[in-house]
């Protein structure tokens, strides 16, 4: 005969790694599904893919520390993006701290031009970079949150946990403002 | 190129393209394995992940505060044990016509205590002395609380004598023959010798002799 006490404790354990084993499953396919998310918002800040991709572990890790209370995936997506962009703003002020060992011509994604494309589209990252810092974090994060996975409105609000219209207003504003940056820029460009 | 602004604004599908090269990267192939070995090298994480620690930590707390707490007010709340004493008496007509001997003689009987009372007052702390219950068309209880370290034998038998004349009518209580109760233990003071000390006995003689 067993002993009741041992068959409930060795059920109870049965029971955690079986609830363990679902929730690492779920981490699995939430890990999966929002990696680039991560990483691009990381990378937005850093422009570094090593140190994005750094942001985005310890952010992943994290998560799984708190995972039984962000097993909905907007929960989850939303709470990443946050916790990315955070930390992805305390790296990149310990790295300017630093002195800047950030090499922006090493981070612009490969292109598939030849010399004189490659070097025009260089050019044109970096002013759009340069435009970007020129944004507010508001409305930064807007435009980045927009701009990466083809988000519309209502994720980037359900991302920011904000309302629909402060994310319409405030990518509207960025998007002039980017706009306008970059025309200067270019302008600048072809004066020279 | 008049200076006030730019001269060909962009249009929106072209900067939705310059962002899409600009945040179109993909992460490392590596990098969701990275991320696996990282969160496997979390400790405890299974406990943590359940939520199993911050109950385990309120029951804890609360373990603590009842530790303290309870018996520190069941110690202020605990009842005094009670020691009852029920006397039930029979009040006769004409009892307060009897003559002092025979009133003396029917206390003694009342109050002496049976020993199977006696071994019910040790276990319960409940002195029942019943006197004729049959008898008694005026029977009364009148409980009293005792504390059984307090009360010597002498008291005891003191307080049953009034309590009885009380229910008798005969307040203040009838003088009783003092040699039908158990004699009691007189009160004696010794008279109190103070000697000299030493010193002060030496210095005085020494005085005396000058």
């Amino acid at each position: 005969m067993h002993d009741p006490g041992e068959v409930a404790s060795r059920l109870h354990v049965w029971d955690r790694l079986t609830v363990d084993r679902a929730l690492a499953q779920e981490f699995e396919t939430r890990l999966v599904e929002s990696s680039t998310l991560a990483v691009r918002v990381a990378y937005s800040v850093l422009r570094n893919r090593e140190d994005a991709e750094d942001v985005a572990q310890e952010a992943f890790a994290k998560a799984y520390r708190a995972f039984s209370q962000l097993r909905d995936r907007d929960r989850f997506r939303a709470w990443l993006v946050r916790m990315t962009w955070r930390m992805a703003l305390d790296r990149q002020r310990s790295n300017r701290r630093r002195a800047a060992r950030e090499q922006p011509d090493s981070s612009v994604p490969p292109s598939a031009g030849t010399d004189g494309n490659a070097q025009e589209q260089r050019e044109r990252a970096e002013y759009l970079w340069r435009a970007i810092d020129g944004l507010s974090e508001k409305l930064r994060v807007v435009i980045v949150l927009s701009s990466i996975q083809g988000h519309d409105v209502k994720e980037v609000a359900a991302l920011l946990q904000l309302p629909e219209g402060t994310v319409k207003s405030r990518l509207f504003a960025a998007r002039q403002q980017l706009k306008e940056a970059l025309s200067w820029m270019a302008r600048d460009r072809s004066i020279r | 190129m008049d200076g006030q602004g730019p001269q060909h604004p962009l249009s929106d599908s072209h900067l939705d393209r310059e962002l899409e090269s600009a945040f179109g990267i993909e992460p490392s192939p590596e990098f969701v394995a990275r991320v696996r070995t990282r969160v496997a090298s979390e400790p405890e994480r299974s406990w943590w992940r359940l939520g199993i620690v911050e109950p385990l930590f309120a029951v804890a707390i609360a373990g603590v505060v009842l530790a303290v707490v309870v018996p520190q007010w069941m110690r202020e709340n605990r009842p005094v044990p009670p020691v009852t004493l029920d006397v039930v008496s029979r009040r006769t007509p004409g009892a307060t016509e009897r003559s002092s001997s025979a009133g003396a003689r029917e206390l003694r009987e009342r109050l002496a205590v049976p020993p199977s009372a006696a071994r019910a007052f040790r276990e319960s702390r409940t002195l029942a002395i019943a006197v004729e219950p049959s008898q008694a068309p005026f029977a009364a209880e009148t409980p009293l609380q005792l504390s059984a370290v307090i009360f010597s034998e002498d008291e005891r038998q003191a307080l049953l004598a009034l309590v009885h004349a009380v229910e008798e009518g005969r307040v203040p209580p009838l003088p009783v023959a003092t040699e039908d109760f158990v004699a009691m233990r007189a009160l004696r003071i010794e008279p109190l010798v103070i000697e000299p000390l030493p010193q002060l006995a030496r210095l005085e003689e020494q005085g005396a002799t000058q």
